[in-house]
């Protein structure tokens, strides 16, 4: 019987889960690896399939040799519009070139050749669909991708479209913490409330779920995709290259290869810690003297320091849990259970952070980097069964909960809401819209996803114009609009003239994103699919971080 | 996936009466059902209606069928589990507290309220009492908004609409006079305030 997959598409890495012969299992790649970095290196230019290709573990090890070729931290920067600040903030941080597309969206330019963010993405996912299919010994083609819970109409659009172009049929796109959830819980016929404490690679999110038996309803969620693992590693960047500029190197840091070894070391000091009071930075023959000799960075830090410099950091994280709670109309003492996620809650700082929070340990035994991708397999399994009519009664429901509002613009510069957040999905509301204008043609009608009542500080997702209106007297031609949020947490929205029945469907044609040709046309070719075994082999003793 | 013929009869009957169940009935409970017993009956209806129960059925009737009633029972569960608005309802539905079969008389031949009728009601007392429908609620909200930016367009525009609503409301008059005196001073900065443009 074929299996559907799932896939937590991280930031810094991914895992790929099945659930085989009724148990989840997590597949690792030929060296035994269970997350993959979430890099892709390209030897040169666009090329076909298995030439050049380098994904996970060995795209990562290649980034330290010639980084130039790597991208990484994509899925900060999927979905997103140039004008957003991680787009800054990427632009400081990552070798690759970003540019605007022709539909707002962002592409990057890699060895002068543009390629979408969802493109990037599709490599990563045909990778892991390549480890599946070789631990199953058969095609691949269904698969549960998980996002974080906060992201928007847009990021989830691309994150599908990845899906696709990967060559496989998304069957759901799911929040993170849910599936953290759902594998936490499953099977042990719980009642109680939980909280999804999730602080990954590049986003933060917090959701509290009531576990009702095999019944998972997320109350509430709140999140800050600006916030993650990433941002703590920013800090000690910094602080190397304070370390730098005080020794008058500034010009090291231009190099692509410098940037990419201080952020290791970063990342490194961070994890160690969490162990150690305090640990040495050591670079070794990061740049060379006027005499053309090799000299190294050395620095130390406390743990002391490192908290102090994080805490506006680790504090952020609370602020969003206070308002998580509060739309669940709870307090910490409610919750029975912390959920962990993310390879940034190993970290003790935050550890300590969330005990004192919750009042409470986090629950223990729980794998950090693997736990979401585990849930995604669950659902991927769950709704695969149902779709081949197989009777499962302890079958497990998700019902999950739209992150953001939706409205449309109206009067005077507001949003006028129409879905609020937190609303459980799939749902939808209709409006009916008049003319205003004697003989009115058309309406336009702007959709915004943000909690601002001004447009400001709304994600403009995008807009669409109803016309062809009947020549009337205003007031008297009238439209029902209706805006539906599905399982995915994407919006759809269907106009219906009532006098004639008519209805259109108007995907709100993501004003950051591809069109569906576009995303036709970058489809991988199905004859080559999962080959990436044939690309040129390197030395791979690196391993990925957490 | 083949679907069964006798889901496909309830799914279908249960969504062309939607309008005419309450949230109890909805939910298979009697009238006034205490809120645990309404949290296990919303985990057992969701098992059956949850539209992800049908995941892969190609038919957008039955989809859509389904779907609607879903809605309804979520709607159902936001309203009873939240014991203010529980309450609220319980009373304009003649449901006393704790199912008894005389509360049934008064509500099930009427209409139920709806969920946000009694958030907007909620939410108006909460909110100083300075208006009381919900409309009028509305724009009232969005003139705080605009008072704090300065943007006695919208100070106007929004009490104007609030005024709509209730026509007779003497505050909203009195700050109506007041927002177009300061926006007199600054006449003539901003042109166009609309945001959608009828071509």
């Amino acid at each position: 019987m074929p299996y559907a997959i799932g896939i937590d598409l991280g930031t810094s890495n991914s895992v790929v889960s099945v659930v085989k012969d009724g148990v989840p299992t997590v597949i690792t790649d030929e060296k035994g690896n269970r997350t993959h970095p979430s890099v892709v290196w390209f030897a040169w230019g666009r090329q076909v399939e298995g030439d050049g290709i380098l994904v996970g573990a060995r795209a990562s090890h290649q980034l330290l040799l010639a980084p130039e070729g790597g991208v990484y931290s994509a899925k900060r920067l999927i979905g997103r519009t140039i004008d957003s600040i991680e787009v800054e903030k990427a632009r400081a941080a990552v070798p690759y070139e970003i540019l605007e597309g022709p539909h707002r969206d962002l592409r990057i330019r890699v060895h002068k050749q543009v390629y979408p963010l969802a493109e990037i993405s599709a490599h990563v996912l045909r990778y892991l669909r390549g480890l599946a299919e070789s631990f199953l010994g058969e095609p691949v083609d269904q698969v549960v991708i998980t996002v974080p819970a906060y992201f928007n109409d847009n990021q989830r659009q691309a994150t599908r479209d990845a899906g696709r172009i990967a060559g496989m049929e998304v069957l759901r796109i799911i929040n993170e913490p849910t599936a953290a959830a759902l594998a936490y819980g499953l099977g042990a016929q719980k009642d109680e409330y939980a909280a999804v404490y999730d602080l990954g690679g590049g986003t933060f999110d917090i959701s509290i779920l009531r576990i009702m038996g095999d019944v998972f309803e997320v109350v509430s969620t709140a999140g800050d995709t600006y916030l993650g693992g990433d941002d703590f590693d920013a800090v000690l960047v910094n602080y190397i290259t304070d370390r730098l500029n005080a020794e008058g190197k500034k010009a090291v840091q231009s190099s692509v290869g410098a940037r990419v070894r201080i952020k290791r070391a970063a990342e490194d000091a961070k994890k160690k810690l969490s162990f150690e009071e305090e640990t040495t930075i050591y670079i070794g023959a990061l740049y060379r003297n006027g005499k053309d000799e090799d000299q190294h960075l050395k620095t130390g830090i406390t743990r002391v320091q490192f908290n102090q410099m994080v805490f506006p950091l680790v504090k952020r994280t609370f602020e969003v849990c206070d308002e998580a709670l509060i739309a669940a109309k709870l307090e910490p003492a409610d919750i029975a259970s912390v959920v962990m996620v993310g390879g940034m809650t190993r970290s003790l700082i935050i550890q300590e952070a969330v005990d004192n929070y919750f009042g409470q340990s986090p629950v223990p035994g729980i794998n950090p980097d693997e736990i979401v991708s585990v849930g995604a397999a669950i659902q991927a399994d769950s709704l695969y069964g149902a779709m081949q009519g197989k009777a499962n009664p302890s079958r497990s429901l998700l019902i999950d909960v739209t992150p953001q509002s939706l409205g449309i613009a109206t009067a005077g510069g507001f949003v006028d809401r129409i879905i609020a957040r937190n609303t459980s999905i799939p749902t939808s509301e209709t409006k009916t819209f008049t003319t205003t204008w004697d003989d009115q043609q058309e309406v336009k009608i702007e959709v915004f996803q943000g909690e601002n009542r001004k447009i400001d500080g709304n994600q403009k997702l995008g807009e669409f114009i109803l016309e062809g209106l009947r020549a009337a007297p205003r007031g008297e031609v009238k439209l029902a609009v209706s805006f539906e949020i599905d399982a995915n947490g994407i919006v759809k929205v269907t106009a219906e003239d009532p006098e004639t029945q008519q209805s259109r469907s108007i995907r709100v044609e993501a004003s950051a994103g591809l069109t569906e040709a576009e995303v036709e046309a970058l489809r991988f070719d199905q004859d080559e699919e999962g080959d990436d075994s044939s690309a040129p082999s390197t030395d791979s003793s690196d391993q990925p971080g957490a | 996936m083949e679907l069964e013929l006798r889901t496909r009869v309830e799914v279908e009957a249960i969504s062309s009466v939607l309008d005419e169940v309450d949230y109890y009935q909805i939910l298979k409970l009697k009238g006034g059902a205490p809120i645990p017993d309404v949290e296990k009956a919303y985990a057992a209806q969701s098992k059956v209606f949850h539209p992800d129960n049908y995941f892969g059925v190609r038919d957008a009737k039955f989809t859509r069928a389904v779907t609607s009633v879903f809605k309804k029972i979520n709607e159902s569960y936001q309203v009873l589990k939240d014991p203010e608005l529980k309450k609220m309802y319980d009373k304009k539905m003649g449901f006393r507290g704790g199912a008894g079969p005389d509360g049934q008389q008064g509500g099930r031949r009427r209409r139920g309220f709806n969920k946000a009728e009694l958030e907007a009601e909620k939410e108006a007392r909460e909110g100083g009492g300075i208006v009381s429908d919900k409309d009028a609620l509305k724009y009232w909200e969005l003139t705080e908004i605009a008072t704090m930016n300065k943007d006695w367009n919208g100070v106007v525009m929004n009490l104007q609409f609030a005024l709509n609503y209730e026509p007779e409301n003497p505050i909203l008059k009195e700050k109506l006079v007041e927002a177009k005196e300061a926006l007199a001073e600054k006449k003539g900065k901003e042109t166009n305030p609309y945001k959608i443009k009828i071509r």
